[in-house]
């Protein structure tokens, strides 16, 4: 990582070698909002001419931005359902065809199986050979719809949503960080990075920094964000995060920032 | 609001904070999840919690249950203490706790039935 929070790429080509058998990373940080390009990173892995594969993490761009995994040089790409207002418990698995076609199942049931014979079986074409078993239907119907929703209502309209509120609140915080009281986290501007803002408030713990402004009806998150490793690089036990999607207004926005003061208030 | 001047009073300052000069027991306990940590020393004679001393990093809870359990436990028997639940340090906050912040006030009683292991 560099000091911008950035991955540095250039490290890309030293790390990569034969013994390497899946390069996987995210499409965008939950803890710093910055933006990776997974074209450039393909390209830089693709001229190391290895057999490795490529596997993206797009669980936090997909809900908030028009993605083509087609056009962006990955293998396989996840995502979630319940980042993007759809469901828990169901997420997309996504990878080229070939790569269905050469991979085993892991599953085994009903479904999955082309046909069956007293020595040997044969799998069914993909996905079947990947879904063995009841799938989770209400799931599946759930997502479909949220994806159609989200469709409906325009990823680049989402997008757009989600960069103006992002601007207006690193400029409504501005002023908290210049008297020193707030610490940001992540990209200082914009540009290649998404809707959340990762912060603390001077020598007060992210969990109390959430507790009150949930009195507030203020829901941020707080603590390692699944991302411990990340998290010790910085130097952090834990921050809280705003992050915004197509429901939120400005509103919203000074609500949250005219309740920092309290949290100082009411705990330092 | 769960941050009633009890619980900020004990927060700001805790009770028992340090270490002491002969503990006959002690345990260090993390909570992975948010970096909270504790270091808990006991001094016990005759099965009875005799002295208490912690140093913590944590959030306002995790501090205020530290300093609430090291008073509560003065004077109790190490079975006394082995049977203490949850509820017991939700009762000691003053009844109110929500469920995401159960383990940050769960750690110092982890900790102290550690050290009494």
């Amino acid at each position: 990582m560099e000091t911008t929070d950035r991955l540095m790429l250039g490290s890309v080509e030293q790390l990569l070698d034969e013994e390497v058998g899946l390069v996987a990373f995210s499409h965008a940080s939950n803890v710093l909002g910055t933006v990776n390009d997974p074209v450039k990173i393909s390209r830089l892995v693709q001229a190391k001419k290895l057999s490795c594969k490529i596997l993206l993490d797009a669980s936090q761009t997909i809900p908030h931005n028009s993605v083509d995994l087609g056009k962006l040089g990955v293998d396989a790409a996840v995502f979630s359902g319940h980042k993007m207002l759809g469901p828990t418990g169901i997420g997309v698995f996504w990878a080229k065809h070939k790569l269905l076609e050469e991979m085993n199942p892991f599953i085994y049931g009903g479904d999955m199986i082309a046909e069956v014979q007293q020595e040997k079986s044969s799998w069914n074409e993909p996905p079947y050979k990947f879904e063995a078993g009841t799938p989770h239907i209400a799931g599946i119907i759930g997502l479909g719809t949220a994806v159609e929703y989200l469709q409906n209502q325009g990823m680049e309209h989402i997008w757009q949503h989600e960069q103006e509120l992002t601007a207006y609140a690193l400029k409504k915080l501005e002023s908290f960080v210049d008297e020193g009281w707030l610490h940001l986290y992540g990209p200082a501007g914009t540009e290649e990075r998404l809707g959340v803002i990762s912060f603390n408030i001077d020598r007060v713990h992210a969990h109390d920094t959430a507790q009150v402004l949930d009195h507030y009806g203020i829901a941020v998150r707080s603590g390692q964000h699944c991302a411990a490793p990340l998290l010790s690089r910085l130097d952090l036990t834990a921050t809280a995060r705003a992050s915004f999607y197509l429901y939120n207004n400005k509103q919203d926005i000074d609500t949250w920032v005219s309740r920092l003061g309290e949290v100082k208030k009411v705990l330092l | 609001m769960l941050y009633r001047d009890e619980i900020l009073d004990h927060y700001r300052h805790p009770q028992n904070y340090g270490h002491l000069k002969e503990p006959t027991h002690q345990a260090k306990q993390a909570n992975a999840s948010c970096g909270d940590e504790i270091a808990l020393e006991l001094k016990l004679s005759s099965g009875r919690v005799n002295q208490v001393g912690f140093t913590a990093q944590g959030c306002a809870i995790s501090l205020a249950a530290a300093s609430l359990i090291s008073e509560h436990i003065k004077g109790k028997t190490v079975e006394q203490i082995a049977r203490m639940r949850l509820d017991d340090v939700i009762n000691l906050m003053g009844g109110e706790l929500n469920p995401g912040r159960h383990k940050c006030a769960l750690l110092p009683l982890q900790a102290i039935k550690t050290a009494i292991k």
